[in-house]
């Protein structure tokens, strides 16, 4: 076995938590709210709908093989050579992901915090702990997402309750005004963002003890996860106003701007900051992590820690080439990159389940 | 393979001789004992190893006068002599060792053993308070560096057969004595075992302090953070035993090992077990608030004032401002002169003879504080951010602990430097990341945190009351983990009540 | 391959202390802190002028020095930000725009419209969007950050609690932050109002330090009225009164007093302690129409007149007289607006896009020409809760002796 570690049932909840957060806590209030002004909370709480029924697709091909990851278990139903061709498309969709949400941070951390640094240290900076990361295996990373879980719950707490008292139910308002057409338009991404790219797990269920309770909980930690984005868009809304929830890059970090309680807690938006940079955090190293096993497994090598040096190298070039400038990336991001989500998160498990009826039915008659 | 005691008593005593050199600390007294001519006979002991009067009463005495009607030859030497520690000896290391325990030899002619008589005198420091540990509530008593006062102190407080000792010699020249001691039936075999490994591993020629075993046995050498606990209070030990540890106890030192160590227990004082529950909560919460000053302190001053001066309020800002005025260094120098100033007056401190040593870390903290301000090279904002972050760091229970601290916390400042809040938080994963990496005798360090047990949350960030910590932390002892069934205890009602109405 | 993890976080370590000293890193005393900005016209250009904290100045410790708490710098430039970046040719140090607390505008430049002066605002990370922002009335905007003040050594700190405070206690004047103005003027639905400052007394005195040596200071700033703006050009003011009644209609009153006239002649001042106001947009045979009804509660403060305060009677006879006298405020300042000024500053067009979505997409377009002649229904609710420390007036007894 490659990973050794075994993580709890309850830990992968926590993980599929951040991770279902991620990034989408960051970018997701305006992409809905470009199509869905007021109403995009609804577009989340549809994503939501929408975003379950995959996570549960996802819990049937993870219990095909209980033991083995989606890229051994490609080559035991498709076939050795396409199933590996296959795990090499999923690999580097995983790969693409995590430079796209390194680029993605780092873009953030330079708009709102550090413009004059480059780009490249805070990027290898970052990268540092993601590879450390990797390289300590799944355990050890679940262990740190146990850790830092409560501080990450207690500042979105803290960010939510500071905000109440500016949300103005007003901004809501009218509900389904425009129809439900732009609704469901902004559905698309809030579905992908958090939901769909969820996809990875495939890459963990074998690392869980209890393998009969994956499901409840990988359902239940992107349950909560949807809540708490649906939470957010709607109190950014509510906070922001849909106008300008619509034109900021990142709207909860403008919302964050303007906490203010009592004069004295107030311009605390560097320290709930931290908020993202956790989410992301895991996001990007479980994404980075699952490229360099499923690589490891799929060249049949014995060891994938050697890969993580290299390929964090290639991962911080890439992260720099993906997008020319931030316009070219929001652009990307919000129309094509769901395509690719949905892609791996139905397609690839609709094709995997396929096969292997087929095969069942097929050997059965025999 | 060792050279055997042979028959002959002179020859023994000639290479014997020769192996010690003449030194003329080790007693060789030659003499004939038991009827008619009797035999050949020598007693061997270090001088000031042994107790010379015992000596002289229960050996010599029996031997010169009592037994002058006894056929030596025949009769069995441990029937006459009126001791109760002896044993025999049949090869010279062994000799040697008892040698220099502090027993005494006797040789007789014509035996193929020699026999060791305990007749240990060592003088020793005495049971003291303990100076490193002091609790206000509490036992007072602390080990001394002699291991048969040690285990004696602990033995003392767990009365039960199941308190196991298995005792090594360690050292290829200092030949020290290492025990383990641990309560069978609690502490997990598979963790005994591992300790036992790890010890019968150790090849070195010699053992001085705990501080030796604890870095030749620990799980991960390259950490800040300690995977071994230590302690010189024989109840903390008792304690630590009690959950299913392992205490390794060195001889020469008071210092005695705990493994498995999980971070929580530096955190942990044993005067939190004698406080009410209540107040022990509330104080480690405040212990964990003097680690987060005392680790990001200096750093969140750095990265706010020198990165994100948006966060201070405006009129702080302004006179934060002022204070830095014709200060010529950035405030990361700033910082680091200040910290390596005071980690100096610190060592200082310790190393000066101790009536003069606190005074001076005080003046010089105060004089060199104040004049550095005034001089214009600090800024006072500055001196009171590292004397808070000095003082939080002496909450901390455990020395080792404040000291990885202490050095995370420079790390910190170099990222908070030149990444600002970025920094520290990068920092702060990459710590928490190590920290969960970590494994003390294949326990997870952050263990109960990571992975949460609920269970050992009863005693981990807060206290229980002792009625409630019915079990022991799982992952530690796997096999025995209730403690006891106690009920929470349930006051009868008040006696002035009942005797009012009596009458 | 541990010594080599190690060896390569002390690298890390190495690397990032070396780094130190570029970047973003900027110690807290390489920075001009503003604490005001103006804006104003200058031929085609505009002129900025930052009103900056001397530190050293205002944290002295003792007594103040000989020189002023702040400074001013002045550039002009084709732009904001080409402006702010030219001030370094006379400001030792960046301009540091993040505890910025006013946002002074010219009345000039506000009637060629604000929308080019507060893009660089929005899109600047160092801006905030917690700084109020008024608009220099006969004056210029520079003028403003001249004046020295009492109390607050900091001009521009006096300048941003006597609007926060003057909003609280007295109504006529709004704070307005900079994603509140840009909302507005992005709305279809309402158009931004903004406070009015003014300098009262001599000019030139209160840019000396002689303005806060004397116990009257002899300039002082003030705020006055609200300008209207159609989207982002001024286009006139409200006086005071009229300003009054704005703040009723969007619910912004916390406090105020009002002067009404006694039942026998006389007069009493009546303290609003409450406000809560509700604009509900109708729509009566597909035209629309608004109610605004307040709620206020209220104490009596001051009694000019004789009247008995005993008798439950009187009370509902001043809440009656406060009512019309709230309501006649308020039915005015919409009438001016509508008649004067033909822009919905009140969001009544957001009030009905709220209710009524599908009526609001068809007339969105024309909704100002719909505004002008729109139907507002004010009723105002006044509850006279207490009479302060005294019952009856001793003016009451006074008048009995006589």
């Amino acid at each position: 076995m490659l990973e050794n570690g075994k993580i709890g049932v309850r830990q992968l909840t926590i993980l599929v938590i951040l991770i279902s957060i991620g990034d989408a806590i960051l970018v997701l209030p305006s992409i809905p709210a470009i199509e869905a002004k007021q109403d995009a909370w609804i577009s989340v709480v549809i994503g939501l709908a929408i975003g379950l029924p995959i996570v549960y697709l996802l819990t049937i091909v993870g219990k095909l093989y209980p033991g083995l990851t989606v890229v051994e278990y490609n080559e035991k139903i498709l076939g050795t050579w396409l199933g590996k061709a296959i795990s090499l498309f999923f690999l580097s969709y995983l790969f693409f992901s995590a430079a796209a949400h390194l680029r993605e941070s780092s873009d953030f951390m330079i708009t709102n915090i550090m413009p004059e640094t480059p780009i490249m240290a805070i990027n290898i900076l970052f990268l540092g702990i993601i590879v450390m990361g990797a390289r300590l295996g799944l355990e050890t990373l679940t262990r740190t997402a146990e850790i830092l879980f409560p501080w990450f719950i207690l500042l979105l707490l803290m960010f939510i309750l500071f905000l109440i008292p500016q949300a103005d139910i007003k901004n809501m308002l009218p509900v389904l005004g425009e129809g439900i057409k732009p609704v469901i338009r902004g559905s698309i991404a809030s579905a992908a963002f958090p939901f769909a790219e969820l996809v990875v797990f495939l890459m963990v269920f074998p690392y869980v003890n209890q393998t009969n309770r994956i499901r409840r909980s990988f359902l239940l930690g992107a349950l909560l996860g949807g809540i708490v984005l649906i939470a957010i868009v709607a109190l950014s809304i509510l906070v922001l106003g849909a106008d300008l929830v619509a034109r900021n890059i990142y709207p909860s970090f403008f919302m964050a701007k303007k906490i203010s309680i009592g004069n004295f807690l107030e311009r605390v938006e560097a320290i709930l900051a931290i908020i993202w940079f956790i989410s992301i955090y895991f996001k990007i190293t479980l994404y980075y992590y699952a490229f360099n096993l499923g690589l490891a497994q799929t060249l049949k090598l014995r060891e994938y820690r050697f890969l993580t040096l290299p390929s964090g190298m290639i991962l911080l070039l890439l992260s720099l080439m993906v997008a020319p400038n931030i316009t070219y990336y929001n652009e990307v991001i919000s129309k094509y990159w769901p395509n690719l989500d949905f892609t791996y998160s139905i397609l690839l498990p609709l094709l995997l389940l396929g096969v292997y009826a087929l095969r069942k039915k097929f050997k059965r008659n025999m | 393979m060792a050279q055997q005691i042979g028959t002959n008593l002179q020859e023994n005593l000639r290479s014997l001789k020769e192996a010690v050199g003449n030194s003329n600390d080790i007693i060789f007294r030659e003499f004939r004992t038991g009827d008619g001519d009797g035999i050949n006979a020598a007693m061997l002991y270090t001088d000031g190893l042994v107790d010379k009067n015992s000596v002289q009463d229960f050996i010599m005495e029996t031997l010169l006068i009592d037994v002058r009607n006894i056929d030596m030859t025949k009769k069995n030497i441990a029937d006459i002599l009126t001791v109760g520690d002896m044993q025999q000896l049949k090869d010279f290391d062994m000799l040697f060792t008892r040698l220099f325990s502090g027993a005494a030899i006797l040789l007789l002619d014509g035996y193929e053993q020699g026999f060791s008589i305990g007749m240990s005198g060592i003088k020793d420091r005495g049971v003291t308070e303990s100076s490193g540990e002091a609790v206000i509530r509490g036992p007072k008593e602390a080990f001394s560096e002699s291991i048969l006062t040690n285990t004696a102190l602990i033995r003392r407080k767990i009365k039960d057969p199941n308190l196991w000792l298995e005792t090594r010699q360690i050292g290829r020249v200092t030949k020290t004595d290492v025990s383990i001691m641990y309560i069978n039936g609690i502490a997990n075999d598979k963790i005994v075992e591992e300790v036992r490994k790890r010890i019968e591993r150790i090849d070195i020629d010699g053992i001085l302090e705990s501080g030796y075993i604890e870095e030749l046995i620990q799980d991960e050498t390259y950490s800040p953070f300690p995977t071994v606990y230590n302690s010189e209070r024989p109840d903390t030990i008792a304690a630590e035993l009690l959950e299913g540890k392992i205490a390794i106890i060195v001889d020469g030192t008071p210092h005695v090992l705990i493994v498995p160590a999980l971070f929580i227990s530096f955190m942990q004082s044993p005067e939190d077990y004698s406080q009410r529950a209540d107040i022990s909560s509330l104080i480690r919460i405040l212990r964990f608030l003097g680690i987060f000053i005392a680790l990001l302190g200096p750093s969140l001053y750095i990265a706010i004032t020198t990165f994100h001066q948006e966060m201070i309020p405006t009129q702080l800002l302004i006179s934060l401002a002022a204070q830095r005025e014709g200060i010529p260094f950035p405030a990361f120098i700033e910082a680091l002169m200040m910290e390596i100033t005071f980690e100096i007056l610190r060592e200082a401190g310790i190393r000066m003879p101790r009536a003069i040593g606190q005074a001076i870390s005080i003046v010089g903290t105060l004089v060199i504080g104040q004049a550095a301000v005034e001089a214009g090279i600090v800024s006072a904002s500055m001196v009171i951010i590292v004397s808070i972050t000095a003082i939080s760091s002496f909450v901390i229970p455990s020395m080792n602990m404040t000291i990885s601290f202490r050095m995370v916390r420079f790390l910190l400042m170099g990222l908070a430097a030149s990444f600002g809040l970025f920094g520290i938080s990068v920092g702060i994963v990459a710590l928490v990341l190590h920290l969960c990496s970590l494994r003390s005798f294949g326990v997870p360090y952050m263990s109960p945190l990571s992975p949460f047990i609920l269970t050992d949350q009863r005693d981990t960030l807060f206290r229980l009351p002792h009625w409630a910590m019915y079990s022991r932390p799982r992952l530690i002892s796997q096999k025995n983990v209730i403690r006891a069934k106690n009920q929470p205890p349930k006051p009868k009602p008040k006696n002035s009540e009942r005797k009012g109405k009596a009458r | 391959m541990k010594t080599r993890k190690l060896a390569l976080i002390l690298l890390f370590v190495v690397l990032a202390l070396i780094v130190t000293g570029c970047w973003n890193r900027r110690e807290m005393n390489d920075l001009a802190i503003a604490i005001a900005i103006g804006i104003d016209k200058s031929g085609k250009q505009f002129r900025l002028s930052a009103q900056v904290v001397d530190p050293g100045e205002v944290a002295a410790k003792k007594g103040g020095g000989t020189r002023t708490p702040v400074t001013m710098y002045q550039a002009t430039g084709n732009t904001i930000f080409e402006a702010l970046r030219k001030m370094t040719t006379v400001a030792p140090r960046k301009i540091y725009m993040s505890h910025v607390r006013m946002l002074s505008i010219q009345e000039d430049v506000a009637k060629e419209g604000i929308g080019k002066v507060l893009d660089f605002m929005s899109r600047d990370h160092e801006v905030r969007t917690d700084f109020f922002i008024v608009i220099a009335k006969d004056t210029s905007a520079a003028n403003t950050l001249k004046i020295l003040t009492h109390l607050e050594s900091i001009p521009a700190n006096q300048m941003f609690s006597s609007l926060q405070t003057s909003e609280q206690a007295w109504a006529p004047a709004v704070t307005v932050t900079l994603d509140k103005l840009i909302a507005d003027i992005v709305s279809e639905g309402k158009h931004p109002v903004v406070t009015g400052l003014r300098i009262r007394g001599e000019q030139k005195i209160g840019e000396s330090k002689r303005n806060v040596e004397e116990i009257a200071s002899p300039a002082q700033l003030q705020y006055s009225g609200l300008a209207v703006f159609n989207n982002d050009k001024l286009i006139g003011w409200l006086n005071e009164e009229q300003s009054k009644g704005y703040n009723y209609i969007i619910d912004k009153v916390k406090s105020t007093v009002g002067v009404v006239a006694c039942p026998n002649g006389g007069k009493a001042s009546i303290e609003v302690v409450r406000s809560k106001t509700e604009v509900k947009g109708k729509l009566m045979n597909g035209k629309p129409r608004m109610d605004v009804n307040v709620r206020i509660e209220a104490n009596v403060g001051e009694v000019e007149c004789s009247m008995d305060l005993t008798k439950t009677k009187t009370i509902s006879e001043l809440e009656n007289s406060t009512e019309k006298r709230a309501q006649s405020i308020i039915k005015m300042t919409i009438e001016k607006v509508q008649e004067k000024y033909k822009v919905d500053i009140f969001g009544f067009g957001e009030a009905i896009s709220r209710y009524h979505p599908k009526y609001w997409k068809k007339v969105k377009g024309e909704w100002d020409r719909i505004f002008v002649d729109l139907p507002v229904h004010v009723n105002v609710d006044v509850k006279i809760r207490r009479l302060g420390t005294v019952g009856n007036s001793f003016l009451e007894e006074m008048k009995k002796k006589e």
